[in-house]
């Protein structure tokens, strides 16, 4: 009699363990997840300005201008070279760094990863100043290092050719560290048997790289990339920071663009629809990296 | 000596790379402190100097009186705490139940937070903002904190290190007489305890560097966070860059610092919280 009680109190307890522990998460999942999300696609139909407090459902409209919205089509091709300058740049250079941290004894490799590491745990604020100020046209520590060597001064963030690129710049310096530590704690997983094996049938360093070391890395190469595509498609603040998507519209990326769209100009109806745009993007990144990478859950 | 002659040339080239990327690494933080130290006129001059001719602390005097950085220093660290704590409390519960428990529906439950993993947070920030404006949220800690309470990665992280308890662990604790509740905190947190600190300093840094959800809600510089209250000093002092630059590193010196004491840990909380995601 009394184990069945303290039985029947067991379950109560589990069923309520359970219940007390999901169900908060579940309150703020439906406010602060779900219910926008629903929200985001709705009002991407409609006619919304918070200033004017217009609310009218318009259909595909909001779609058919993106169409034709020049900055709209400029800041989704400067997202693109966004995506393209950062990332491939960003894994080359975290992939040279983690091997050159991985060739070295762990005193020489403890000194050098926080130093790389650093501006991951920086606020981009903060560094994005401190870049303006490299950057500066008159005044700027790189303008005075290509004085040194005799070439012309540079316009860099004043400049339309140059602002997106040299964004880009401080975005693969505040990330690299952060990939080259995930990279190296891959290749410090790579058993040291297999090196010797290598050494043994007389492969060089090169070949010992090529033949070995990358194809147990791809599945880590292969992450990063995509964590860091997603990443560049959604470069908001070194850009709102560093140029406020200038000069004119030449660094114009998809997110300070929404952010102009929705809390500038308070056109929430028409940023809900480049939201969604930017989340289509987002989801076939998504869907591509589950095809290429099979992880188990 | 030993070690010397085991240094060949191909070495010592890796090490000159290693040491050039790191100087390039540290540069703007270098050039930070040392700009911040600068007069005005010593600033705003061709050639620079690499060392301070005349050491002023006014520029830092200059933020003190020109914002109100204890208040968004102050705003910035409770707001943090209060999220870490929180969300790596929630990630850890949530976490357990989906790793260990089996109820109906929790697969489909578990499938639907997977699936909110892709969300972009920029997808919901449109309606988030609208909800907290009729909440009546916006311009004050609530909108700091509450969305922060629970995250979603921290969820899958927390599962999946809850998985890799032994079952009969927990049957153990449980045939002992735990109640679940018991068993949770008693024998499980301090299981996980290297997957607590991981996503302790991975929460943290999230909240402590957030900028454009606090960007969008608060207006009144009582709220503002560092980088929000940092983000305005731009706004309005866009060329004053002797303020601009003493402010970036009277906001950056405390997380470099921690930074300093704790770096193994946060290199291998950021490489954890990586390889899991």
């Amino acid at each position: 009699m009394i184990r069945k009680v303290f039985k029947i109190n067991r379950k109560v307890e589990r069923t309520l363990f359970i219940l007390l522990g999901l169900l908060p998460a579940f309150i703020w999942f439906f406010f602060i997840m779900l219910y926008p999300i629903f929200m985001t696609f709705k009002k991407s139909l409609y006619d919304w300005n918070l200033a004017y407090a217009i609310d009218n459902y318009i259909g595909l409209q909001n779609y058919k201008d993106l169409l034709t919205d020049r900055i709209f089509i400029t800041s989704l091709i400067n997202t693109l070279y966004a995506v393209i300058y950062i990332v491939p740049a960003t894994i080359i250079i975290a992939l040279i760094v983690a091997v050159l941290l991985n060739s070295f004894s762990d005193r020489i490799r403890e000194f050098f990863t926080p130093i790389y590491f650093l501006p991951v745990i920086t606020s981009m604020v903060a560094v994005g100043l401190v870049w303006r100020w490299l950057y500066h046209p008159s005044y700027g520590l790189f303008n005075y290092f290509l004085h040194l060597v005799g070439l012309p001064t540079q316009a860099f963030l004043m400049s339309p050719d140059q602002s997106l690129p040299s964004v880009a710049v401080v975005a693969v310096w505040i990330n690299v560290g952060y990939f080259a530590v995930i990279l190296l704690a891959a290749l410090r997983g790579i058993p040291n048997s297999y090196y010797e094996a290598a050494k043994i049938d007389g492969a060089n360093s090169w070949q010992t790289f090529r033949h070995i070391t990358v194809p147990l890395l791809k599945p880590s190469i292969l992450f990063t990339s995509i964590m860091a595509v997603i990443g560049a498609f959604k470069i908001f603040v070194p850009i709102k920071i560093m140029t406020d998507g200038g000069p004119g519209s030449s660094s114009m990326v998809l997110v300070l663009n929404i952010y102009k769209q929705g809390f500038e100009f308070l056109e929430m109806g028409y940023a809900s629809a480049m939201t969604v745009v930017l989340f289509i993007i987002v989801m076939i990144i998504t869907i591509v990296q589950w095809k290429f990478i099979k992880t188990d859950y | 000596m030993g070690y010397l002659k085991k240094l060949t040339f191909s070495k010592l080239l890796m090490l000159m790379l290693l040491l050039l990327g790191a100087i390039f690494m540290f540069l703007p933080f270098f050039w930070m402190v040392i700009s911040s130290f600068k007069p005005t006129e010593e600033l705003f001059k061709m050639p620079p100097t690499w060392i301070p001719k005349h050491f002023t602390l006014n520029n830092f005097k200059g933020v003190l009186e020109a914002m109100p950085f204890w208040r968004y220093f102050f705003n910035s660290v409770m707001v943090s705490s209060i999220n870490t704590i929180v969300g790596v409390f929630t990630s850890a519960l949530t976490g357990y139940i989906f790793a260990k428990y089996r109820f109906k529906g929790s697969n489909i439950l578990f499938m639907v937070i997977l699936g909110a993993l892709m969300i972009p947070f920029q997808v919901i920030m449109i309606p988030l903002y609208t909800l907290m404006l009729k909440l009546g949220w916006t311009d004050s800690y609530y909108v700091l904190t509450v969305p922060y309470f629970f995250d979603i990665f921290g969820i899958f992280l927390m599962r999946q290190f809850m998985l890799t308890i032994p079952d009969d662990l927990i049957d153990a604790a449980t045939i002992d007489g735990c109640s679940h509740f018991g068993t949770f905190f008693r024998i499980v947190l301090p299981v996980v305890k290297p997957a607590l600190a991981a996503l302790t300093i991975f929460l943290f840094m999230a909240s402590w560097n957030s900028y454009l959800w606090p960007l969008i809600t608060i207006n009144s510089s009582e709220f503002m966070t560092l980088p929000l209250g940092l983000g305005q000093f731009v706004y309005y002092r866009a060329t004053q860059y002797n303020l601009l630059l003493a402010a970036s590193l009277m906001s950056l010196l405390p997380i470099i610092v921690v930074f300093i004491f704790a770096q193994k840990r946060f290199i291998e909380g950021f490489a954890l919280t990586g390889m899991k995601g």
